[in-house]
């Protein structure tokens, strides 16, 4: 059986985006408008009626929905972003700058190869910003004649409107390379010890990449099951990095602020809702209480929909003291009061 | 497909509350508590006069599985985690309830507080957030410490299954609930796909509760229901065991009331 699987996972490889359907919006409420990934998807690849489902064939895996999704249902098989950051910041000890891009062509000079980086979103573009000291070049000379060749204006815009946000020098941290000339790609010297060593981790990688996508196809979880976003997770990470003025920055822009108002009876069904988990209710002493974690929510506006008081507002921009921690909503975040 | 429903026998019943204790054993319901009941089978009782002329009525309640169920429409989720069966149970699918209550405040037949409302049962029950649902199954705390081990200690050295603990397994929920969800009566349909009756049905000592399949007309709740004239539990006005019925068409239908209806 396992055989089986392994040759099925090796000649399908169209099979790039692992779904969770418990994470839709639209699944966790039949009201719902989202569309996120439906407007994205240039080719029309993404239904959404009983269940969400992407057309194989149809799909270019530009990752576009990966990044989009409010609620992390789409996630690119076999990546993991953490350690592919990690990695690129081990890569800055042996190269002057280390080279991100995708593996559609052998040819694609780079040091770390991923999906169509359409899934950069740009809170993975603050992370990589962050958590490497040096630059960091993005390979997209290939991108020209490539379908998914789109994704470069997105990214130019994703980075132009990190830019505008924030004070983070994302333009001299990150550079888009669409032109072979301007690339500084240098092969990793390697001694012998370095170079079977190097053969060993791929090996590795490889393997591990390969059970990795032998997972179930049905990554529906269940739907109680609460998690926070990867790219909230990461942007979590990298705000803990910053210098005062860019963590405010950051905050103002990247962060949420949950707010009600008299209509709330506290039903906590809003807490139910919340796919990432950013509501909660605590024991206090005059009874159970309504508390937002601002880390933990990514803004999808779930709750604002759901609430039958239509008492939620969610706005962009944090307010409390730390989005780290499970603030009473009733103190320190209401409005109308 | 049979269409499953009950018919229970108010001329028979005395109120014993069998029913509700092999429920509470056969689904490891919880103790009421914070508002909810956990009984899938309960009762209303009803005291009427005054001494020495009183009437005193036990009427047993349980989750109606309508036809017509508010319950499934309201649920948000897709797909349902609140569902129709083919074979006309309503069951809740415990991995995609949320617990945001929805089916709760639709069902008329349940209330999100019993204690606030002042309602007398509550037929969808909700497990609340925060605490763990049947924590002695799991609490391998010394009771007295040094000295004696907890149920859940010497059942787990000893391989077997918690005190008062039933264990079954159904594709769509578990024999005890997660915190943060609703459960309510199934019909036990772990037994009934099984060939067994539910287990409030097979519990009754005076027989009140029959179980069966309403579209096959020779089944028995079929004969009672064309021997006796039927009246479900509540009707348009919300008043108890009277005809005209709230619209939401219930399968659990009561035969024989001492009073004339």
């Amino acid at each position: 059986m396992l055989q089986g699987k392994i040759i099925d996972t090796i000649s399908n490889t169209a099979d790039a985006i692992a779904i969770d359907q418990s994470r839709c919006l639209r699944m966790r409420f039949n009201k719902s408008t989202c569309s996120e990934c439906i407007k994205h998807c240039r080719f029309n690849a993404i239904r959404i009626d009983e269940g969400v489902d992407i057309k194989r064939n149809i799909c270019s895996e530009c990752m576009l929905c990966v990044s989009v999704c409010p609620s992390g249902c789409f996630d690119v098989k076999a990546m993991d972003s953490y350690s592919m950051i990690a990695r690129l910041k081990r890569l800055s000890n042996s190269v002057p700058v280390p080279v991100l891009g995708c593996n559609a062509r052998a040819d694609i000079k780079t040091h770390e190869k991923t999906a169509c980086l359409g899934f950069l979103s740009e809170d993975h573009i603050i992370a990589l910003s962050v958590f490497l000291e040096g630059r960091l070049q993005i390979n997209l000379t290939g991108c020209a004649d490539c379908r998914n060749g789109f994704i470069v204006d997105k990214l130019k815009k994703r980075m132009e409107s990190i830019a505008e946000k924030t004070s983070l020098d994302v333009f001299e941290k990150i550079n888009l390379v669409e032109d072979r000339l301007e690339l500084c790609y240098q092969d990793i010297s390697l001694d012998r010890r370095g170079f079977f060593k190097a053969i060993k981790n791929l090996t590795f990688l490889q393997a591990a990449n390969l059970f990795e996508n032998i997972t179930p196809d049905d990554n529906t979880r269940s739907y109680s099951a609460k998690k926070v976003t990867v790219r909230r997770d990461l942007l979590n990470r990298t705000l803990r990095l910053l210098p005062e003025w860019n963590y405010t920055q950051v905050l103002d822009a990247y962060y949420y602020n949950f707010r009600i108002d008299q209509g709330c009876n506290n039903c906590f069904a809003c807490v139910g809702m919340c796919p990432t988990g950013g509501l909660k209710i605590s024991a206090k002493e005059a009874g159970p209480e309504l508390t937002f974690n601002s880390s933990l929510c990514s803004g999808c506006g779930l709750c604002e929909g759901f609430c039958m008081n239509n008492a939620i507002l969610i706005e962009r921009g944090f307010r409390g003291h730390n989005p780290f921690e499970f603030c009473s909503v009733k103190n320190r975040l209401l409005c109308n009061t | 497909m049979p269409k499953y429903g009950m018919v229970i026998d108010l001329q028979k019943c005395v109120g014993c509350g069998a029913c509700a204790l092999a429920c509470k054993t056969e689904n490891n319901t919880q103790d009421r508590a914070k508002g909810q009941t956990f009984n899938w089978a309960d009762f209303i009782y009803k005291a009427e006069g005054k001494f020495p002329n009183m009437k005193f009525t036990a009427m047993p309640v349980l989750c109606n599985h309508c036809s017509d169920a508010a319950c499934v429409k309201a649920c948000p989720v897709t797909p349902k985690a609140m569902h129709k069966h083919e074979n006309g149970m309503t069951i809740h699918n415990m991995e995609r309830c949320i617990g945001c209550r929805q089916c709760q405040r639709a069902c008329p037949y349940s209330s999100e507080d019993v204690d606030k409302s002042k309602a007398a049962y509550s037929v969808i029950s909700f497990n609340d957030f925060s605490d763990e649902v049947h924590p002695f199954y799991k609490d391998k705390t010394e009771v007295v410490a040094g000295c004696t081990a907890s149920g859940a200690e010497i059942s787990h050295k000893a391989g077997d299954i918690p005190p008062h603990r039933t264990m079954y397994k159904h594709s769509d929920y578990a024999s005890v609930r997660e915190k943060g969800k609703v459960e309510k009566c199934m019909f036990c349909e772990h037994r009934v796909l099984n060939g067994e009756l539910p287990y409030c049905v097979v519990s009754c000592p005076a027989k009140a509760r029959t179980f069966g399949d309403l579209s096959d007309p020779n089944s028995e709740p079929s004969k009672l229901l064309k021997k006796h004239k039927a009246v479900q539990l509540k009707n348009n006005k919300g008043e108890l065991l009277k005809p005209g019925e709230k619209g939401t068409r219930p399968n659990v239908y009561y035969i024989r009331s001492f009073k004339k209806a």
